[in-house]
Parts: C-alpha cells; structure tokens; sequence
C-alpha cells in the first residue's frame, strides 16, 4: 500500500502541510511506516487548479491512500473517481499521522472542504 | 473628434471611470459607440439609459472526450496549463470553469479523442441612447475568466466612428484586454493616497502597451498636489480636473451624469475630447 502525505518538507520527520493541493511535498510510506519516496509538488504555485495537479500527480504514481489536512472539492473529484482513500483533518509529523493511520484513529473523508483560495492577487480580475 | 478609440481606466476602483466615460459620450458631437466593459459588473447604462434591442450569446470552446477513441494516455492533462483536466483510469474529468480554450488538448490529442463544445460565458447586449450606440458586457455568474468577453465585446467597434470603452478596475488581465489596441487611454484618479498609488500601476501598464495617456483628477480638492507632482515627473498630461461638488453627487446618486446635473461642465469634456484628438491625429507629441 502506498499513502501520500502532504508534508513542508522531504523526510518523513517533517510537519503535515494543512492544505493538499499547495503544500510542498508528498511523503510516501507504505503501510509498515517505511518512507519509500518523495515527490514534490510542482502545482504549487499554479494560479489556479493546483489540487486537480496534486491529485493527477498522485494519480500517476499510483498512491492508495491520502492523509492530509483539507482538500477541496475540485480535487477530491478525481482522487474519489480514481478510488483513493482520503483522511483529512491530519496535523503533526509524518510520522505521527502515519502512526495514527495505523491504528486506524483517522476518518476516511465523505465531503469536500471549502475551495481553496488560489494565489491570485485581487479578488476582482484574476488571471 | 469624430474617430479613434479611448478607453477610460484607473487602477482604483471608484475613481470615477463610468462617471467620466458617459460624460465623455454625452459631450460628443456626432455619433458614438459606448462599451461598457467593465463585464463583471457594468453599469454605465443607469447613466446612459439606453433603450435595449439586442443580445447576443457569446461561448468559449472547451474539450469533451470521445471515449471511444481515448486511451487515457493523459497527454491532455499533461499539457494543460490551466489544469482544467485531469485524467484518472478509465476517465477523463474536465472542469470547463478552468479552461481558458486555448485548444491546445484537441489539438494535440494524438488520438483526435477531443472535440471543443461551447460553454456559454456571457452576453452582449446592444441598445441605444439617443446618438450613443450602447453595447455592454455580462459575464455570467460563476465565469471566472471574463477577457474573452471583454473581445467580444470590443469585436463591435466600428473603426470609421469615435467608440469610448469604459473599463474594468485594477490592472490585471481583463484591463490589458480591454486598453489594448486604444488610441488613447483616459486614467481617472482622485486625489488620494490609495488614488495615487494605483494611478502609478495603471500608468505601468499603459507604458507596457505604448498607448498615449492623459489623466482626469476627479473630486478635485484642495490637496491635489501630490497627483499633479506624479502626473509631471511622469510627463503625463492632467487633461481635466473635475471638482469635488455636493450637487453633482446627489445627481449621481439618481442616475444623473454630472454632464446633465451641470451643463457648464460640457465644455470640461469637450475640452478633453479636443485635447485626444489632437494628440490621436498627431498635432502634439503624446505623454511619453
């Protein structure tokens, strides 16, 4: 099984990153807690449709399951089409998320948050 | 002046553009295209009044899958910069609201899998005002990308007569969209700290597009220095300075241009239109 974390830095001692389409990197485990990889999220500063990128990218490398903070409603459309499991609501390390996964204290996702706020300067306008 | 392009701008909002774009058609002496394309949220038309007689749709194209070709290879997905598909197995998700058509899925799908079906984004509307031909803009709600309407819009400019484009506020996409290709760019500003500021944003983006510039310092009170100080270190010629008037507000507030509220200021604009057209046909050297 491979679960993506969404995570501020490479290893698997970093922090979870609250937000799944704009955080910095995705921290792979495998069930047993043993860190297999790291990607970095290249969408992170898309102006807009940053999760649907995150979600194609952990799509592509074939992750079963997601644990993060929140994600929002264009992205979780493809991750739920493409079956993968996610459980929002995760703070703390890597780690210590994994840990909790593994004895099964998280709550699978059953609606999207809010969208999101992309990093458009002014509310008015855009891109 | 009888042709030629003028856009109204400003950085800031509430400076006065629509106010100064209808007081500019009004002061007109022959007949003249409004646009109002400010299509987010237009509003020259409770000035203007005009009686409306035309609407037309306006679509942008956006993919659909033939899935009896796809083979889910995810170039599609790949190549959009917009990420406005996403290619999960078995499906192709598309979020229209995301793309900006820019055709580069059905055309580069090595399956020819994509076929481009029309979103509508919007309307235009066409109606008239006494010798003002009344066109406007309406970006229909949810539409987060309104450049594309802004074109349709200036589509309808008629090269051979004077057509005075009121524009969106700020300085992003749909403001290039709607100043480019202009004669001259009229940026209204009030003497304010904030006014000022986005006057120097505005100017930027002016410089960018080589357009030739005149401010209007609108609600002029007795600190406008600072205005005029920026206005002449950047050699940009204030061409109006409306004052601040409590009756002109009031008539404001019923819908009542200051041009109508208070005949006098006719001359202030058309005054404004001589100055555009003498820079705009060549008799004097524009402001950079």
């Amino acid at each position: 099984m491979r679960i993506a974390v969404s995570a501020g830095g490479r290893t698997p001692d970093s922090k979870v990153e609250d937000r799944f389409g704009r955080c910095s990197y995705f921290v792979l485990v495998d069930e047993e807690g043993n860190h297999l990889e790291t990607l970095t999220n290249t969408s992170l500063d898309s102006p807009q449709g940053a999760g649907i990128a995150a979600a194609q990218l952990l799509i592509n490398t074939k992750v079963d399951a997601i644990l993060t903070g929140r994600v929002g409603p264009k992205a979780l459309k493809p991750l739920q089409t493409a079956g993968i499991k996610i459980y929002t609501g995760v703070s703390g390390t890597v780690e210590q998320s994994v840990g909790l996964f593994q004895k099964g204290k998280l709550k699978e996702i059953e609606k999207a948050g809010d969208t999101v706020p992309g990093r458009r300067r002014a509310a008015r306008g855009g891109i | 002046m009888e042709k030629g392009v003028i856009t109204v701008a400003s950085g800031k909002g509430g400076t006065g553009k629509t106010t100064i774009a209808c007081c500019l058609a009004l002061s007109a002496q022959q007949p003249v295209q409004f646009l109002d394309c400010d299509v987010e949220e237009p509003n020259a038309h409770i000035f203007l009044k005009p009686d409306w007689n035309a609407s037309e749709a306006v679509s942008l194209r956006v993919p659909e899958v033939d899935y009896s070709k796809c083979t889910f290879c995810g170039k599609c997905a790949d190549i959009c910069m917009f990420n406005a598909l996403a290619v999960v197995p078995g499906q192709v998700l598309t979020f229209p609201e995301l793309c900006h058509s820019c055709g580069g899925c059905w055309a580069l799908c090595p399956e020819k899998a994509i076929r481009s079906v029309p979103r509508e984004i919007g309307v235009i509307e066409k109606g008239n005002a006494r010798d003002i031909s009344f066109i406007r803009g309406k970006l229909k709600v949810g539409t987060a990308t309104s450049p594309p309407l802004i074109k349709a819009v200036k589509g309808t400019i008629q090269r051979e007569s004077l057509a005075i484009l009121d524009a969106p506020p700020g300085t992003s996409c749909p403001v290039v969209e709607t100043m480019e290709e202009s004669d001259f760019i009229l940026l209204v500003t009030e003497p304010t700290v904030m006014g000022l500021n986005d006057l120097s944003l505005a100017l930027e983006v002016v410089r960018l597009l080589n357009i030739p510039c005149g401010v209007v310092i609108n609600r002029c009170n007795d600190v406008v220095s600072k205005v005029e100080k920026f206005c002449r270190e950047n050699s940009i010629p204030v061409v109006a300075k409306i004052p601040v008037n409590r009756d002109i507000a009031k008539a404001y507030a019923t819908g009542i241009p200051p041009v109508k509220a208070n005949p006098e200021l006719k001359e202030t604009f058309t005054a404004i239109l001589n100055h555009i057209e003498r820079v705009t046909t060549g008799e004097r050297t524009c402001c950079h």
